[in-house]
């Protein structure tokens, strides 16, 4: 799909490139209220190309949000390795880990913008890693780099909205502001975790196509937690299915069968004893037997 | 599938203890105090109080007395501003280095590497230092202060200011600590994730949604700064307050009762300012 040509400087002329990611036997564990140890993540392992886009699909506690969070560095694994661009994170003081982090773009469930902020500041704060603190300041009284804003805000289609508050838009606009925070940061790959959450159903496709539109003319990995299997499977030519923390599979969307997701989203609050039923409803997909 | 409502939990027992506890606790203090509000309403005492109050009336509005007290109404607003900005410009910092949230760890801190167990422990030491600090300051009151003040830099205005400034930076820099821990921390941990620093994900992701908050308590502080100027006068350092005490001693009664008065204007101007202002930012 990518001609070597548009790839960015680093890789031009390597063969054999890094993965953006790689997840080697991870395992993270959580405390349960009750003191036990919960398995969010066990033994994962995955590796993503640059420039590769893949949706990650599987039911509720499969432990999604947290493989996100191991691939942008703000948790540890308890095991195994997890490398961005080939370095291990593991070893890194704190500048070196944050120039690492600053590569990868997240865009949250719940946007984590700043309510009380215009849209522009809440933009701009994706270049919060390359700005020294007393700049960052003053950017809030008198903002820097607007090039870079409003084309962040153009790309999303918010450039009318640059000077308000964030919290008078709507969440869909709320959830473009996310992305186009993530755009300002200029990163290499970019994360998701279900952005089309708190979306309206019939604005989901063109949130997916926007972010699957803005990475693929960046050359930019993306990386989408889905809850939507049809959704996924319409916009992504890698589909990763998490079930309590493993990798159960990882195909394009033509290979994933009925039975396969049946498997996945086995007593899923959501789909429960009604997963064949549902998932005959996913266009692309025969009866399941 | 009952359909029996499920049972009210019975009301804890550490909980009710609690309760009779704090309803004791104010009878004691209320016996121990011999506050008795019978005494108040007693014949004598309401005719002393009568007769005190009416030689208050009617307040002296003579033109030169009320040019005479603009000097010190202005200067009260000017202790109690000066004091409070002030007492901002310690609190503030020191507000900072008190949020636990912002230090001890937790989601701030997520991913990042593992301090020596040295650099954790001198970790917390901003922490505790700004919170001791913060509490000596805050224990002696401002009257105090300005009482100590007066020996290193004379009588006038200046204890007085340094005495609000100090003892309300103790208060400002705990409420503002209190806000700043209370503030939700996920916008600050998504600029984390995209690479910022702690004190770069502090000024975007906490500092501004919890500001509204900081500025209303701020605001009131100020408000209370008006009153503690008045009282502050007593003590010389000018002002309402300098000229209530004056025209008790000289029991020039009517002239207080224009003072007092004046005083509740302050407060009621500073209130209706404060307000407007709230309403600008919100």
């Amino acid at each position: 799909m990518a001609s070597p040509a548009a790839r960015p400087k680093a890789w031009k002329g390597e063969r054999n490139v890094e993965p953006a990611f790689s997840l080697e036997n991870v395992t993270k564990r959580f405390r349960r209220a009750d003191g036990s140890w919960n398995e969010a993540i066990a033994e994962a392992s995955l590796a993503v190309r640059p420039g590769e886009s893949l949706a990650v699909i599987g039911p509720n506690g499969a432990g999604k949000t947290t493989l996100l969070r191991l691939l942008n560095l703000t948790l540890r694994p308890d095991a195994g390795r997890v490398r961005v661009d080939g370095v291990d994170p593991a070893g890194l003081g704190g500048r070196a880990l944050r120039r690492l982090r600053a590569r990868t773009a997240t865009v949250f469930q719940q946007h984590h913008l700043v309510p009380s902020l215009r849209v522009v500041h809440n933009i701009l704060a994706g270049r919060l890693s390359a700005w020294p603190l007393p700049l960052a300041a003053f950017s809030l009284i008198f903002p820097r780099e607007m090039g870079c804003a409003a084309e962040a805000a153009a790309q999303v289609g918010l450039l009318n909205h640059l000077w308000e508050r964030t919290d008078r838009l709507s969440g869909g606009e709320q959830q473009r502001v996310a992305i186009a925070r993530a755009l300002a940061q200029s990163p290499r790959h970019i994360l998701a975790d279900e952005p089309v959450a708190s979306v309206d159903p019939s604005r989901s496709d063109a949130v997916i196509a926007l972010l699957r539109e803005l990475s693929d003319g960046g050359r930019k990995t993306l990386i989408v937690n889905l809850h939507d299997v049809a959704l996924a499977l319409r916009h992504f030519p890698r589909i990763v299915g998490l079930r309590e923390g493993r990798v159960l599979f990882d195909l394009p969307p033509e290979r994933i069968e009925a039975e396969l997701l049946a498997r996945l989203y086995e007593g899923d609050a959501v789909f429960g004893g009604d997963t064949l039923r549902w998932l005959n409803l996913v266009p692309g997909l025969g009866p399941a037997k | 599938m009952s359909g029996a409502a499920p049972q009210r939990p019975p009301l804890s027992a550490g909980r009710l203890a609690l309760l009779v506890a704090a309803v004791a606790a104010i009878l004691a203090s209320l016996k121990l105090s011999g506050a008795n509000p019978a005494l108040l309403l007693s014949g004598k005492a309401l005719r002393s109080m009568a007769d005190f109050g009416r030689g208050f009336l009617p307040p002296d509005v003579s033109p030169a007395f009320l040019r005479a007290t603009w000097k010190p109404f202005v200067e009260t607003i000017q202790l109690a501003t000066a004091g409070t900005a002030l007492a901002l410009a310690l609190g503030f910092p020191l507000a900072l280095l008190a949020a636990g949230t912002l230090h001890l760890g937790g989601v701030l801190f997520e991913g990042d590497p593992e301090p020596r167990p040295l650099a954790r422990r001198l970790r917390s030491l901003p922490y505790w230092a700004s919170r001791l600090l913060l509490n000596v300051m805050r224990s002696i009151p401002e009257l105090v202060w300005a009482l100590l003040f007066v020996r290193a830099v004379g009588l006038g205005p200046a204890p007085g200011v340094l005495g609000i400034g100090v003892a309300y930076a103790g208060i400002l820099g705990k409420v503002f600590a209190e806000i700043i821990e209370g503030t939700d921390l996920r916008p600050a941990l998504a600029l984390r994730a995209a690479g910022a620093s702690r004190p770069r994900a502090i000024l975007y992701g906490v500092l501004p949604p919890a500001s509204r908050t900081l500025i209303s308590y701020a605001l009131y502080r100020w408000e209370c700064g008006m009153r503690a100027a008045a009282i502050l006068g007593f003590v010389g350092a000018g002002g309402l307050g300098q000229h209530i005490e004056i025209s008790m001693r000289m029991f020039e009664h009517r002239q207080t009762a224009t003072l007092i008065i004046e005083l509740f204007l302050l407060v009621a101007l500073t209130d209706a300012a404060s307000a407007r202002i709230r309403k600008m930012l919100a």
